[in-house]
């Protein structure tokens, strides 16, 4: 062979053999470091929700009037956070668009609420006022021209960036303290006046404008909120992101948390409900009687949401399911996809009456579990990570076909950068609970400014059909935070009256067998029963707050009867309950008389009530107002309340 | 280049970078899955026991050991070893040669005669023992010969059979109640004697102890100015099947699987078993005694304590975190056994919770449960590993502690098909105890073995083992579900106040990672809580042992004097860290207990706590010389 042509063939082998060598330390070295292949989920925005419901109360919100594509979290329409203060608190309510305002018989309703998007509706204002004539009661939140000048202050401030809250109407200092110390500037805007309004009774201040006012009109009232609330109760609840809706890391880490959307510093109390709380049972309540669906089961002082994670351990993690099935407790099992319990597993939690929810990992996670190679051997270089919509559609396959899967919990609180992504992609999978938004690990408590669940909105201003249950406690297991939790029962107990979230490690005491973890533990039951907590899983909570929202609820009050020299009157009341263990809440006080009993009707016709047996009730305390709790039957109820 | 040069001439560099990538894989390959040398477990041997203490009770035993073909054939006169240490504490031993004169004799107030020996002393022996008996000495006799007639009445050799068999009655033993009742349940598997009737007297109606199957099983005879006990059974086989467990006839234990220490339990009753079976059978044959001369005991408590708790924990695969529960412990004042894996566990932690008076023993892997190696290799490349066997990882463990230790146990109580070789493997390595009887199936608790106390296991030639056995009563390895609800709290409360076991529990430290169930942590905080709430002495292994063998080492000598009916003990405490405590009869044929002197300082009897069965009252006294007198009305 020529020396020449061996040189060039020596050098093509000697080229094969390096290739050889470098390919095969590339595929060892990515075998040890696989890449990862990653796919977006199914985005499914916020939709419009129609409610017919039976219920004293209405809320008007203008669709059209929602920015579909808003530049600005200021510029999102907050409208429908309305519906989370009415069906967290009083449980079933009506709403509608305002296309159908004018063709509807307002005369089922006692009290509307005009959300701030419908606030230009000018030519409502006849229909309003002819509302207010029959004694009727209207909310209007900033209301703008002719529904402003009905009986609200001028608004010639104009749109302001508010401070913070200044006064608010008789509310102890143990609340107005913490509110008064919320920086309301990103979270809300105002509406200044020229001046007070004559013979209104102003309820709160922002920076000294008056902002919750009422004013008579004719035999109605009219309350006018000339802030945003819905934007304030949105931003407390569901967090504030920044203004292009992207989400702050608030920790030096490379990734989003839920956590970093809350607002408040002050976790110990649940501003939001409050706010809510106030506006209904205080400002409302002084119109008229507002009467309600207790939130909780069997009229119990709040409640406990439990939820554990499984974290991979399969069946191991059924323990703690298995210890409150001992006592009737249910909680929540976020497991892992594809889901490692087993068939009898999945059979022991359905038989303890617990959940099997899906802890999912979103496509940012570091060392996804919910992966598979890609080809047919286990030792791959490259792997395909499930998006949320695959490990939802794994995680099904194992449950039977009557097994629900409805709740879904963030791997380690995590998010998606963007404010909704993540919601966007649980309604496209269908869930109906999360459990994702948490406080930070290491200061628990009531970073959304609420326990309760809520259905947080999109940024086109609609909400999803998800109900988002905070986590109080993401993994409540030292003294310290067992102490935290029993003030807050106790606080519960006593006036917030709270859902308040816990999530366990079924890890707790096995990889390391911490016996103050095991013993924190079992005393937060024990602390729950003491304070008379329903201690249940999402499910049973959402099932039962479902019940709530689809209940029928009518009153009426006959307003003032003189019987001898005492005044008197009587709330009745007409209920669906759907559920039992359900308890209606009506007011303790109302126009200057007291509560003195409730009794049971026995008789609708011509809408007249043959009060008979009394019903047991007893008095809660929500914020200093007093409330009383009446237990209902399953199925239809009536109700006589006397006051005198 | 020249053209004829070599291709590896040409690729040199190409060919040392391939050798290279070579060497490397196979060198990870190997640090991956390295080359591994087995090893085999080496064997100790059953030695005859060293005399401790010295009593006025004497255990004679045969001269020679022979090793049987068959687990029936065995001699079971060691069993009465453990009989006697764990229901009197010290005792003297002889062996049938020593018995030459009637000094030998002399000072004995019990002298226990076991089958075997029965069968190999000679006339001159045998009318020795009649001699002491006619002047006051108390006899056992089991399964007597003929040659004993002068002793027993027996005259002709009675059949013997091994048909399964119950006892039908106790009509004058001294347990009564619930403790006769149960202990005519004890399931038995012993030779026995057909006795139905003595050769040349009746008996009087007050000598029959104890029916089999309607039979003469246990009665009482007087000579002279002593009491003859005649056991037509073989209480030593009956002990040794139910403590040690009952294998094949030919020591091998029929299972398909790796055997189980709760796989040769004596019966199927035994799996779910509140009630210590064989105790009672002990109690009932030396109490008779007792209840017809007064006799004294050493009592297996110090201080006066009626029962104990011993807390295990295995770490398993945890490593020092495992130590949480002991740190919990500690916080309630207690200390507990921590029995642990091999190179698991830090030198520091394992010094840390020694000098707080934790018991530290280990823990054996074995396959299948899993397999310990020590690696060689420079650096972080490891190519070579060597198995350990029990010896090794008691030695690493021992060596990190820098103390000898003394508690073994097989990891997950794993036994072998061989009855007694596991014996031997503690016996090579230096086990003083070993806790691996234990239950080993979710639906398994309780005294499975009969006992709570610790025994000396017999090797197949008869002699003990020099390792404790300590059976586990309650043990949450394969959870705690299946159990009844509080069974465990129930045999601690029993432990107290009727039955005076020790209750060795053991609570895995990683059963939360295996078996993970609440009522783990819950059942063992909820022992120790109740132990405290009711003065249970809680305490480890190794301490309960070191009383236990203390006891062993008193000196012991008592008199009776039915004339008078005073009960004198004089006894040489030893040094020791606690008080012990000396058991006295209060009941006898020669009347209840009427007062109590400690070095002559009168015992006020309505503060002296008593046993449940109210047989005995319980003194407790220092380390030192002391007579103790009691009189009987």
């Amino acid at each position: 062979m020529p020396r020449r042509s061996q040189t060039v063939r020596d050098r093509h082998i000697r080229l094969v053999i390096w290739i050889c060598l470098i390919c095969a330390c590339v595929f060892v070295y990515v075998c040890f470091h696989p890449v990862t292949i990653r796919n977006d989920s199914r985005l499914s925005p916020g939709a419009p929700v129609t409610l017919d419901a039976t219920s004293d109360f209405l809320i008007v919100v203008d669709y059209d009037a929602f920015v579909q594509s808003p530049k600005s979290f200021g510029e999102m329409v907050f409208s429908l956070a309305w519906l989370n203060t009415f069906q967290q608190e009083v449980g079933p309510v009506s709403h509608i668009d305002a296309a159908s305002f004018l063709e509807t018989d307002l005369s089922r309703y006692n009290c509307i609420i005009l959300t701030r998007s419908v606030a230009g509706q000018g030519s409502w204002a006849p229909k309003v006022r002819s509302f207010l004539e029959r004694g009727g009661t209207a909310v209007m939140e900033m209301p703008k021209d002719q529904l402003r000048a009905i009986a609200s202050a001028d608004g010639k401030g104009g749109i302001r960036t508010p401070q913070n809250v200044t006064y608010v109407k008789d509310l102890g200092n143990t609340w107005m303290e913490p509110l008064g110390a919320l920086d309301l500037s990103s979270m809300t805007q105002l509406v200044g006046s020229a001046g007070p309004l004559d013979d209104s009774q102003t309820y709160m201040t922002i920076d000294g404008i008056p902002v919750i006012y009422s004013k008579s009109y004719a035999t109605g009232k009219v309350i006018t909120l000339d802030f945003d609330y819905g934007m304030l109760i949105t931003s407390l609840q569901q967090g504030r992101p920044l203004d292009n809706f992207t989400i702050r890391n608030m920790r030096e880490t490379r990734q989003i948390e839920t956590s970093d959307l809350a607002q408040v510093d002050q976790l110990s109390i649940p501003l939001a409900d409050i706010l809510e709380r106030y506006l209904l049972f205080a400002v409302i309540n002084d119109a008229l009687p507002v009467t309600g669906f207790w939130p909780f089961f069997d009229g119990m002082e709040g409640a406990l949401i439990v939820s554990q994670r499984e974290g991979g351990s399969g069946d191991a993690a059924l323990w703690m399911s298995n210890y409150e099935s001992t006592f009737k407790a249910t909680s929540t099992i976020f497991a892992r996809s594809p889901l490692r319990i087993t068939d009898e597993g999945i059979d022991r939690v359905q038989q303890n009456h617990g959940e099997l929810g899906l802890e999912f990992e979103l496509n940012t996670a570091e060392m996804p579990h919910a992966r598979e190679p890609v080809g047919p051997f286990k030792f791959s270089p490259v792997w395909r990570q499930y998006n949320i919509d695959e490990q939802t559609t794994v995680f099904k396959a194992r449950l039977d076909s009557h097994t629900p899967l409805l709740s879904s919990q963030s791997r380690d609180g995590l998010w998606t950068p963007h404010y909704t992504r993540a919601f966007q992609m649980l309604s496209a999978s269908g869930f109906r609970a999360d459990a994702s938004y948490r406080a930070p690990m290491d200061d628990p408590g009531y970073a959304f400014a609420t326990g309760l669940p809520f259905m947080p909105i999109d940024t086109n201003g609609q909400v999803f059909n998800i109900l988002e249950f905070p986590v109080l406690f993401p993994s409540l297991k030292t003294n310290e935070e067992a102490a935290i939790l029993e003030s807050l029962l106790k606080e519960s107990a006593s006036q917030h009256h709270e859902a308040i979230g816990v999530s366990f490690d079924t890890n707790l005491f096995s990889l390391n067998p911490d016996v103050d973890g095991f013993v924190v533990w079992q005393s937060i039951y024990q602390s729950a029963t003491t304070h008379k907590h329903w201690i249940a899983s999402i499910q049973n909570f959402l099932r039962f707050t479902r019940a709530r929202i689809n209940a029928e609820l009518k009153s009426s009050y006959s307003g003032n009867s003189s019987g001898g020299h005492r005044k008197s009157s009587q709330l009745v009341i007409n209920t669906l309950a759907p559920e039992s263990g359900m308890t209606l809440t009506v007011p303790r006080t109302f126009a200057d008389l007291n509560f003195v009993e409730a009794r049971r009707c026995v008789q609708r016709a011509r809408e007249d009530c043959v009060l008979t047996d009394t019903i047991q009730t007893r008095t809660v305390t929500l914020f200093g107002i007093e409330r009383q709790l009446i237990p209902l039957s399953k199925g239809y109820n009536a109700v006589g309340v006397i006051y005198e | 280049m020249r053209s004829d040069s070599t291709f590896g001439d040409r690729f040199r560099v190409e060919l040392i970078a391939v050798a290279i990538a070579l060497i490397l894989g196979i060198c990870a390959l190997l640090n991956y899955a390295p080359i591994t040398i087995s090893s085999k477990d080496d064997v100790g041997t059953a030695v005859m026991p060293q005399q401790l203490g010295q009593s006025d009770v004497l255990l004679i035993l045969p001269d020679s050991t022979e090793t049987a073909a068959s687990w029936p054939q065995m001699d079971f006169s060691f069993a009465w070893y453990n009989v006697l240490s764990q229901y009197i504490g010290p005792f003297t031993i002889s062996l049938v040669r020593d018995i030459q004169s009637a000094a030998s004799l002399q000072s004995a107030h019990l002298i226990v005669v076991p089958q075997k020996t029965a069968e190999t002393m000679t006339d001159a022996q045998i009318q020795l023992v009649y001699q002491a008996v006619q002047l006051g000495a108390n006899l056992i006799i089991e399964m007597p010969s003929p040659e004993w007639s002068s002793l027993t009445a027996i005259k002709r050799r009675a059949k013997v059979s091994t048909a399964i068999k119950h006892f039908t009655d106790a009509p004058n033993s001294p347990l009564q109640g619930l403790w006769r009742d149960q202990m005519l349940n004890t399931p038995i598997d012993s030779q026995v004697m057909r006795l139905d009737a003595l050769d040349s007297e009746t008996l009087a109606t007050d000598a029959l102890l104890l029916e089999l199957d309607g039979a003469i099983a246990h009665y009482r005879r007087n000579a002279g100015a002593g009491y003859v006990f005649v056991l037509a059974f073989n209480l030593g086989q009956i002990v040794t099947a139910m403590q040690q467990g009952r294998p094949g006839d030919n020591f091998s234990i029929e299972t398909d699987e790796v055997p189980s220490t709760s796989d040769f339990i004596l019966s199927e009753k035994l799996r779910k078993n509140t009630v210590p079976y064989a105790d009672l059978i002990k109690m009932h044959v030396l109490s008779s005694v007792s209840y017809a001369s007064p006799m004294p005991m050493i009592w297996p408590y110090p201080d006066g304590y009626r029962s104990a708790l011993l807390i295990s924990h295995e770490t398993g695969n945890l490593s020092d975190e495992a130590f949480n529960l002991a740190e919990y412990e500690r916080k309630q004042s207690i200390q507990s056994t921590w029995l642990v894996t091999a190179s698991r566990i830090s030198k520091e932690t394992l010094e840390t919770w020694r000098n707080r008076a934790f018991d530290v023993g280990v823990s054996f892997l074995r396959p299948p449960v899993g397999r310990i190696y020590k690696k060689y290799g420079p650096s972080f490349f490891k190519p070579v590993v060597v198995e350990s066997n029990i010896v090794s990882q008691k030695k690493t463990v021992s060596n990190r502690l820098g103390n000898p230790l003394s508690t073994c146990k097989f990891a997950s109580s794993l036994w072998t098909k061989d009855y007694t070789t596991p014996f031997r493997y503690l016996s090579r390595a230096k086990c003083q105890i070993d806790v691996s009887y234990a239950p080993t199936h979710p639906e398994q608790y309780g005294y499975l073995f009969g006992t709570g106390f610790p025994f000396l296991p017999l090797e197949r030639n008869g002699l003990p083992m020099p390792t404790y056995e300590f059976p586990t009563i309650v043990n949450d390895e394969s959870g705690l579900e299946t159990l009844p609800d509080n069974i465990s709290s129930q045999i601690l409360k029993e432990s107290e106040t009727t039955y005076h076991e020790p209750v060795l529990v053991n609570f895995n430290a990683n059963t939360m990672l295996e078996h993970p169930s609440h009522l783990s942590p819950q059942t063992w905080m909820g022992l120790i809580k109740q132990a405290a709430d009711n003065g249970v002495w809680t305490t480890t292994v190794k301490s309960f042992m070191h009383h236990y063998t203390l006891r062993k080492q008193a000196r012991m000598h008592y008199s009776f004097s039915p004339q008078t009916r005073v009960l004198n003990v004089q006894l040489v405490i030893p040094d020791a860290p606690f008080n012990f405590t000396v058991a006295i009869p209060r009941k006898s044929q020669h009347g209840s207990l009427h007062a109590l002197w400690l070095d002559k300082t009168s015992s006020d009897l309505t503060v002296l706590k008593t046993t449940g069965d109210g047989l005995f009252v319980l003194l407790p006294v220092a380390s030192g010389d002391h007579l103790v007198q009691a009189q009987y009305n």
